[in-house]
């Protein structure tokens, strides 16, 4: 039972994660495009599709992820993004490894 | 160009021609692309190919994403580069994590023992199914290699060229050669490191033995070998970078 309870709590965790970071991903990219589909493809795009299609067709095209191409601010928060995804991913790991 | 007659040779010249133009390659839609928007292209298609076939291969899949997933997080090395001291703590860790998971791009090479699988009788028959499983696992491990190119172009650029670069540069080779041994014959992945450090560090310190000695060193010389004959240095001037 204990169990039981400690695996839906985990995947419960997961979830709210992976949630809270698409739901952050697609605030910065509203605010930077404009843009609705954008904002879908944010949202709906998991496990960090969204923001590579997002540095593949925007991104790159303006600053190539050069860290010296970009505002402080631009850095800022590209810097957190990719911690953020990192993070993500390694709980996903952890989780995974720990269920499986 | 031995072997082919003069009217062959002239055609040979004249095909490579057509993929020329004033002495530089006529540019293609492959060519054209970034190495990076490349590797993305190669990975995603290998994994619905490999995912969409029938094969005995399927794990090539999750290993390719992993090779992938420390291909990514190179290009991220130069905006981690701390500036500021309370950026360290997450420089350091997206630093480490990189290094964690490096191993997994050239460990892919060592996928090749899955060809043990077959029998490869080829002089009693062509067996198409064995045929079609080394194609697929040589497309993997050659997509790994130019993944592994890549990831080590991304190391030289960030470690510049400065006096210790190429000593960081072997460590770097050396710890990704104790990571597949890790994970080749210890059975452990880059998460057990947070998971389970004690068991791993344990069972690590237990086998060590002439022959994990040899295999380290095979795997050393190996990735300095794919270095020294694919890399491109820091890719700096390359046009596609």
């Amino acid at each position: 039972m204990n169990e039981l309870v400690s695996l839906y709590v985990t995947v419960a965790a997961v979830a709210i994660m992976l949630l809270a970071f698409q739901v952050y991903f697609t605030v910065i990219v509203y605010r930077r495009e404009q843009s609705l589909g954008w904002a879908c493809a944010a949202l709906f795009l998991f496990t960090g599709l969204n923001v590579l299609l997002y540095q593949a067709i925007k991104l790159e095209k303006r600053a190539e992820l050069r860290p010296e191409e970009m505002t402080d601010e631009e850095r800022k928060v590209w810097r957190r993004v990719y911690l953020l995804l990192i993070v993500q991913y390694m709980v996903l790991f952890a989780a995974l490894s720990w269920i499986f | 160009m031995e072997g082919l007659s003069v009217a062959q040779a002239t055609n040979h010249r004249g095909l490579l021609n057509n993929f020329e133009r004033n002495g530089e390659p006529m540019p293609t839609i492959i060519s054209s692309l970034s190495d990076r928007s490349k590797a993305r292209m190669l990975f995603f298609a290998y994994v619905l190919f490999v995912l969409f076939t029938d094969n005995d291969f399927f794990f090539l899949a999750f290993n390719l994403f992993l090779a992938f997933a420390a291909l990514e997080l190179s290009y991220l090395l130069p905006l981690f580069r701390a500036r500021l001291i309370r950026e360290w703590p997450a420089s350091i860790a997206v630093y480490s994590i990189f290094v964690l998971m490096s191993p997994n791009v050239f460990y892919m090479v060592t996928d090749l023992i899955h060809m043990n699988l077959f029998d490869f009788d080829y002089l009693d028959e062509m067996a198409m199914e064995e045929w079609w499983h080394f194609f697929l696992l040589a497309a993997g491990v050659f997509i790994a290699l130019f993944f592994y190119v890549l990831m080590v172009q991304s190391v030289q650029r960030l470690l510049g060229a400065g006096r210790w670069s190429r000593m960081l540069l072997l460590l770097f080779v050396l710890l990704g050669s104790i990571g597949i041994y890790i994970g080749r014959f210890l059975r452990f992945h880059s998460v057990h490191l947070f998971t389970e450090p004690w068991l791993l560090l344990e069972r690590l310190l237990q086998s060590f033995s002439k022959d994990a000695f040899l295999f380290v060193s095979w795997i050393t010389l190996l990735q300095l070998l794919a270095i020294a004959v694919f890399g491109r240095g820091t890719g700096r001037g390359t046009p596609h970078e």
